[in-house]
């Protein structure tokens, strides 16, 4: 017989009534499938009622986040060998409300992300219009944001948030870390817009430093670091303001 | 019949929130860790306190100061001494740790850093030391 390993896959279904439950499934094991594969096949092979997000399956599109034994991994870059002859366990994105099986409802993430427009913002309005102006950058400069640059808002950061599982209004890591990518872009003229949202109460300084996020980050992308430069920035900021006699906020 | 050019409905209407038990730190070392470092800063206020009321005494004469040492070298005294100055020392561990974290980048690693922080910190007690003895 051939080798075989368990999946145990919390579900929920609401329009059936069910309950939060475990459901586990025995599968033939393949030391060269990912969760993401072996879950394809479970829907394709055992149960097509199973949900799921996925897409890219190489790391990028950052759909496939699950907790995998307790810790948020991208799925698609997760493999069964690294579990293989025990048991692997996969329930939702901690920290969000569950829409059906392992899909979690990201709206609340969609908000906070808009909310610190991650775009490159001009004072002058008509340099957006002006798509012949070049706008150059030295190697420093890029380095100055790129590893934040590299954020492929998977969430697997605010899955594993305490801060942002007990205060869900607290902005959250990846929402932070690219506010810290384009207010250290050279281009952008943005950082006054963001400052409102990011040094708010619901900012960085709900931010406890566990460091969970950037332990679990699969692209590298240190949003604690960039959360905690953020704090000294906003508070050197609000120093200077208040020297000059200027609007605390 | 379903309106054309109308984007599929995404609202949610029942979601599951799962409770979050008041052990949630106990799970992971990480967070453990964590809650050590929180609860560390009540031996550091407490620590502060201790040095506030020694220059409370020493503002008011040798004598007042003397009596308090006295005091400080009971049982009693020495242990909660013991306990503050481990639990401080964990305290400034995992800051100098934390600001290599926000200060390292460049041409300054967070190792670098760090061990500035440490460099510092051995220069200023090695100072502190000969200055009082």
């Amino acid at each position: 017989m051939a080798d075989q390993i368990k999946l145990t896959i919390w579900r929920y279904n609401p329009d059936k009534g069910e309950e939060y439950r475990p459901q586990t499934f025995t599968i033939p094991y393949q030391k060269d499938w990912s969760i993401l594969d072996a879950l394809n096949h479970i829907k394709a092979e055992v149960d097509g009622s199973l949900s799921y997000r996925w897409s890219c399956r190489m790391a990028i599109c950052g759909s496939c986040g699950m907790m995998v034994n307790g810790t948020p991994r991208l799925t698609c870059s997760t493999y069964l060998n690294e579990f293989y002859p025990n048991e692997v366990t996969l329930e939702p994105l901690a920290n969000f409300p569950i829409i059906k099986d392992l899909v979690v409802d990201l709206t609340d993430f969609m908000d906070k992300l808009r909310s610190v427009k991650p775009w490159i913002i001009r004072e002058n309005k008509k340099d957006d219009e002006d798509t012949s102006k070049e706008y150059l950058q030295t190697p420093t400069q890029m380095e100055s944001y790129y590893q934040q640059s590299l954020c492929i808002n998977c969430t697997l950061c605010y899955a594993a948030c305490p801060a942002y599982g007990l205060h869900s209004d607290f902005l959250g890591p990846a929402a932070i870390a690219l506010t810290y990518r384009y207010n250290n872009d050279s281009r952008d003229q943005g950082r006054e817009d963001r400052r409102k949202v990011v040094a708010a109460e619901n900012g960085v300084w709900k931010c406890p430093v566990v460091g969970d996020c950037t332990e679990v980050c699969p692209k590298h992308v240190d949003p604690s670091a960039a959360i905690q430069r953020t704090k000294v920035n906003s508070a050197v900021s609000w120093f200077f303001s208040a020297l000059k006699g200027g609007k605390r906020e | 019949m379903s309106t054309p050019n109308r984007p599929p409905s995404t609202e949610v209407t029942k979601t599951y929130r799962r409770p979050i038990p008041n052990t949630w730190w106990l799970k992971k070392r990480s967070t453990l860790l964590f809650m050590i470092r929180e609860w560390s800063s009540v031996f550091v206020a407490l620590y502060a306190l201790c040095l506030l009321g020694q220059l409370c005494a020493l503002s008011k004469g040798a004598e007042s100061y003397n009596a308090l040492l006295a005091k400080s070298l009971s049982g009693a005294s020495l242990v909660l001494h013991l306990v503050m100055g481990v639990f401080v020392l964990y305290h400034m561990v995992t800051w100098f740790k934390i600001s290599g974290r926000i200060f390292g980048s460049g041409p300054l690693s967070p190792g670098a850093v760090t061990a500035i922080n440490y460099v510092v910190w051995v220069a200023a007690s090695i100072g502190v030391f000969y200055w009082i003895f």
